[in-house]
């Protein structure tokens, strides 16, 4: 497949830039946080983006969806990096519609996607439970007493966890963890009985939740898939979710990049533009490098799955390794160029760094997918 | 034009093992994983900035025949193709261990391995060097004066 967009994902892009420099720039977010919005993105935006059917583009046809790819799909995110949209498109649209894609029965399917598509349904994916992503390190219990299952045990780090309508639950339904086999799925409502949320407030200004389940009981019919062999729905789930947030970072190095380039051409200092420095000329060629590269693994990862290439995961962990490692770099040079005013709050360009690093953390960091990378190559 | 400037590089040798494997191979494997865990970092480390190379010479040359590139990304490939290339020769030299200083004879193939690590020094000089093409990249397309 040629490493290219055709006309129809550019002016899907192009659209998606247009609409969210608009409506979602980076003060809306700024505004989200100084206001402490309870739900932590905008309402009307999030109809206006359901209304332009984004959160239908991943879903197939049968279910009341697009089925438009992931190449597609992927400009809208790249887009939402350069703006730092906050919405549901991730965790509900992306992540959650595509797990119950991959593990859900026909009934589950018809009744969750659908909504989904509509805008009418939110969800909020709890995989892991300490601090470093590690799908299989999964002890929560839920154990079956006849026509439920009993959930009890904590997750972390859940985005969209304190305000989504279902909770997208993995939990041990045998074996021990660290094993893949015993993991199962199931569908929970947030406000069920012995859910109890704690919304975090992290660096990112963004949603995202610690949950503690107590006892919590699940109807058997809320079990997504079967029993105890969740994990390769869950798997290939966290594959397409790294692989937009492969794209969201590469949507930030890219406007941090062109925000600091702009600087360079802008600021004086002794008399001179500071970008006529040849130490700045040669960082900031350097960087732009590492930025081309991240373009190439970004549209390599979102083709392979729209191609349900086997090399999927090997791409994902690819792209996802490379966006955390050069966005890093892109926000640390972006601060350091932009000198004292970068570190400013005024300053939108440090808003950057602070959803960077949570964006890589989230399923798993450089260490995380070099390790599986080099696993999956064998060594 | 590029693909076989990368070819060049020595970056992707027909038939040839992978880093990853040749490392393997040479220091064994530990619980699923290559033994020398710091090293194993940087060998991945090589192959996933590899591979993100090689798609990116694709993408400029597929960008290029659909008419969308602007083709001034010659520098940008050159520049790094080089880096990468002198990177993968310490990683070599390092996954070799004192074997990989044997200068003569001919279970060294005649000192194959010092002698090339040696030679691609020159990758980053010839041609215009790193410096040169950071400086096209900053001028030329990123406009700063």
């Amino acid at each position: 497949m040629a490493m290219v967009i055709n006309e129809e994902h550019k002016m899907l892009k192009e659209s998606a830039q247009g609409f969210l420099a608009e409506f979602a720039p980076v003060s809306a977010l700024r505004k989200l946080r100084d206001e402490g919005s309870d739900i932590g993105y905008s309402v009307d935006l999030w109809r206006q983006m359901v209304d332009m059917g984004w959160a239908a583009i991943l879903i197939p046809e049968a279910y009341g969806g697009l089925e438009f790819g992931h190449v597609g799909m992927g400009q809208i995110v790249e887009q939402t990096g350069r703006t730092l949209t906050a919405s549901p498109l991730f965790a509900s649209a992306i992540v959650g519609a595509s797990l119950i894609n991959l593990a859900g029965t026909e009934a589950q399917k018809t009744t969750l996607l659908g909504a989904i598509a509509a805008g009418e349904l939110t969800t909020a994916l709890a995989v892991d439970e300490k601090t470093h992503h590690a799908p299989r390190q999964i002890s929560m219990a839920a154990v079956k007493r006849g026509d439920h299952y009993v959930l009890n045990g904590e997750k972390r780090f859940v985005v969209d966890g304190h305000s989504a309508d279902k909770l997208l639950v993995a939990a041990r339904t045998s074996g021990v963890a660290g094993e893949s086999s015993g993991i199962s799925l199931f569908v929970v409502d947030r406000t069920a009985s012995g859910v109890a949320v704690e919304r975090t407030a992290m660096v990112d200004s963004r949603n995202a939740a610690n949950l503690r389940f107590t006892d919590v009981q699940v109807p058997v019919a809320d079990l997504l898939g079967e029993e105890g062999k969740g994990f390769a729905a869950l798997s290939a789930a966290l594959d397409i979710g790294n692989a937009y947030l492969a794209a969201e970072l590469l949507g930030i190095a890219q406007e941090s990049f062109d925000r600091t380039l702009q600087y360079l051409k802008e600021r004086k200092q002794f008399g001179v533009l500071i970008g006529s420095f040849q130490a700045l000329q040669h960082r900031a060629a350097h960087w732009w490098s590492e930025v081309e590269l991240c373009k190439s693994v970004v549209l390599k990862a979102l083709q392979a799955l729209d191609s349900g290439d086997a090399k999927s995961p090997v791409m994902v962990s690819i792209a996802k390794a490379k966006l955390c490692e050069v966005t890093e770099l892109a926000t640390n040079e972006a601060i350091q160029m932009h000198g004292g005013i970068g570190m400013t709050d005024e300053y939108e360009i440090g808003f950057f760094i602070k959803r960077a690093r949570p964006a890589a953390t989230l399923y798993g960091g450089y260490a995380y997918h070099g390790d599986r990378f080099a696993q999956l190559c064998g060594y | 034009m590029k693909r076989e400037m990368i070819g060049g590089f020595g970056l992707t040798t027909a038939g040839s093992d992978t880093l990853g494997k040749i490392a393997a191979n040479a220091v064994g494997m530990e619980h699923g994983r290559m033994a020398d865990t710091i090293l194993r970092a940087e060998v991945l480390k090589w192959e996933i900035d590899a591979a993100a190379f090689a798609l990116t010479a694709e993408r400029v040359t597929d960008e290029v025949k659909s008419g969308q590139g602007v083709g001034a990304t010659s520098a940008m490939l050159k520049y790094y193709g080089t880096e990468l290339n002198k990177r993968r020769f310490e990683t070599m030299m390092k996954i070799h261990g004192s074997d990989a200083m044997i200068w003569e004879g001919a279970a060294s193939k005649g000192g194959w391995m010092p002698r090339t690590w040696l030679r691609t020094k020159g990758n980053s000089i010839e041609g215009g060097t790193s410096e040169v093409q950071l400086n096209i990249i900053a001028k030329n397309i990123l406009g700063l004066g």
